[in-house]
């Protein structure tokens, strides 16, 4: 109990200290890029609790969602295959690497060129940018299963698809992971991009279009709902992670790995 | 947290000397590779000649190399990559300077490590991008709005990769240094250094793919000098050739600089175990 609250304490000063200088030092303030935190708060919650949240926020929210998850199926499916065969591994590897490299938000061009501006332009950027990552992680940690576990695998004749799905994809479950948390940020960073530049809804688009009307007041509010989302999704994707690789953190305390 | 650091490390050393025993050849694997970009470009340009790829989306691979030829040929292109190039690496250097102190502290000092706990966790996963409207209210399309994104954006890999490189020092290691005397300077050359090293590379490695996306994308979105504008110019001005070939470049680009990252690794790290067993 005594440890809990001095953590509490440690864990809490600085951001209570760092809050309530802001809320102080910018109370007054006149400056027309700094305006007070309680008019931006006042803004977060009469906006986008208010109309922005159907008009904006959940447009922004499901497109997100749809290609990340598209991403994520794709990218852990064809890892797999690459991951497995090592000759398509060899004969993709220059394009996958080159596409890797690229830094996606070059593909807006593109988009907006095949798509035209909205949805699925949105999607398509988060998809093509974001699937790599988790694509060559899961590739990596197919390829780096132990060859004993393979080798009992074989000699249990489990057939083709349980070795996948009880073998070798729990086996490549933390690498992929990690794969897939690379792969949502980069999400998270095409979604607000994507809207900047070829949408007409989205928190993105409103807080490009609030900064060039010069509504400043607008463009903090919507900077600290984004950071709330970018928080928030991480969270989720933690959870997630932690549920579905609960076996394993089990498995390293039993035998005390590393 | 646990199973982020376990991959890590897999990623670098552990899995990959396993794989190379289910490995195919390293020339077929050169001539596989070669043969199917090949195709792939083959593919391309017989589909815009057939006119399966209208030419108003996607031109012909022969026009879009033909372009890419030109620019690579021209001194603007080169001082549009020198300005993505710089403050990607400038802001990459400012981030080492931050992350190398903190993750010290944050390793050493349980006050520091708790105290930042929140504000780090909170402003870890905020978009950087979604920064870009402000900073451009204060300060414009600027190089300092630039790094100022870059920073913040590469920042995070880094840190975080360096807080477990400290967590990773052996306890063991520092006792008998303590009680052969060793003083600071020893003991951070010969026992913090090495054990941290591999982390701060891998960190560094991410954190550069990190600083070009931003940089590019700040170039592109809010219009500072670079080749992220120069695409944004090529598509406005409706040169799709010139446009396809800058992105084609803005992926060569972010191939060398993965491949510069991973020269210095092995260079830095040649006594490393993920490194002996690739030679």
């Amino acid at each position: 109990m005594k440890r809990a609250l001095r953590l509490a304490l440690l864990r809490l000063w600085l951001p209570v200290v760092a809050l309530l200088a802001w809320w102080f030092a910018s109370a007054g303030s006149t400056s027309v890029y700094f305006p007070p935190l309680s008019k931006i708060l006042d803004a977060v919650r009469t906006e986008w609790l208010g109309p922005y949240f159907l008009q904006h926020l959940l447009p922004s929210v499901g497109k997100f969602a749809s290609g990340y998850l598209l991403a994520m199926l794709l990218g852990v499916a064809i890892g797999l295959l690459l991951g497995l065969s090592p000759l398509a591994r060899a004969a993709t590897d220059p394009l996958v690497q080159f596409l890797r490299s690229l830094p996606p938000p070059v593909l807006l061009p593109i988009g907006i060129l095949i798509f035209g501006i909205g949805v699925s332009m949105n999607v398509f950027i988060i998809v093509f940018g974001s699937v790599w990552a988790t694509l060559l992680n899961t590739a990596d940690g197919i390829r780096g299963v132990d060859e004993q576990v393979r080798d009992m695998a074989r000699s249990y004749r489990l057939t083709r698809w349980q070795r996948i799905r009880f073998v070798l994809l729990p086996a490549a479950g933390p690498q992929i992971f990690a794969g897939m948390r690379t792969s949502l940020q980069i999400a998270i960073i095409l979604i607000v991009v994507s809207e900047m530049v070829g949408a007409t809804s989205g928190i993105g688009y409103y807080v490009l279009k609030s900064q060039q009307s010069f509504q400043v007041v607008d463009t903090w509010a919507a900077t600290i709902v984004l950071g709330v989302l970018g928080y928030l999704a991480t969270l989720v994707f933690l959870q997630v992670e932690r549920r579905v690789l609960a076996w394993q953190t089990g498995m390293r305390r039993s035998t005390n790995a590393e | 947290m646990t199973s982020s650091a376990l991959s890590y490390a897999s990623r670098s050393g552990l899995a990959s000397t396993r794989a190379r025993r289910r490995r195919v050849g390293a020339r077929t694997r050169v001539l596989v590779g070669a043969a199917s970009v090949a195709f792939v470009i083959l593919l391309w340009q017989t589909a815009s000649v057939a006119g399966w790829l209208p030419s108003t989306v996607v031109p012909s691979a022969d026009a879009v190399f033909i372009a890419l030829g030109s620019e690579l040929a021209s001194g603007t292109f080169w001082g549009e990559v020198g300005l993505t190039m710089s403050s990607s690496m400038l802001g990459l250097l400012i981030v080492l300077v931050i992350a190398t102190p903190l993750s010290l502290a944050i390793g050493r000092s349980e006050f520091v490590r708790e105290s930042l706990w929140i504000p780090l966790e909170f402003l870890k996963p905020i978009p950087p991008v979604a920064l870009i409207p402000l900073t451009l209210l204060l300060w414009g399309p600027s190089p300092t709005m630039k790094l100022f994104l870059v920073v913040f954006g590469s920042l995070w890999p880094l840190l975080t990769q360096m807080i477990y490189g400290v967590r990773e020092v052996s306890g063991v290691a520092l006792s008998m240094a303590r009680s052969y005397r060793l003083g600071w300077w020893l003991t951070t050359s010969r026992i913090v250094i090495p054990s941290l090293l591999p982390f701060t590379a891998t960190g560094l490695r991410v954190s550069a793919a990190i600083a070009l996306i931003i940089s590019v994308v700040t170039e592109m979105v809010a219009g500072a000098p670079g080749i992220g504008q120069a695409i944004t110019l090529a598509q406005t001005g409706g040169q799709l050739p010139s446009m396809y070939a800058l992105i084609v470049a803005a992926g060569l680009l972010g191939l060398a600089v993965n491949a510069a990252f991973r020269v210095i690794d092995r260079f830095l790290l040649f006594w490393h175990a993920s490194q002996r067993t690739a030679a």
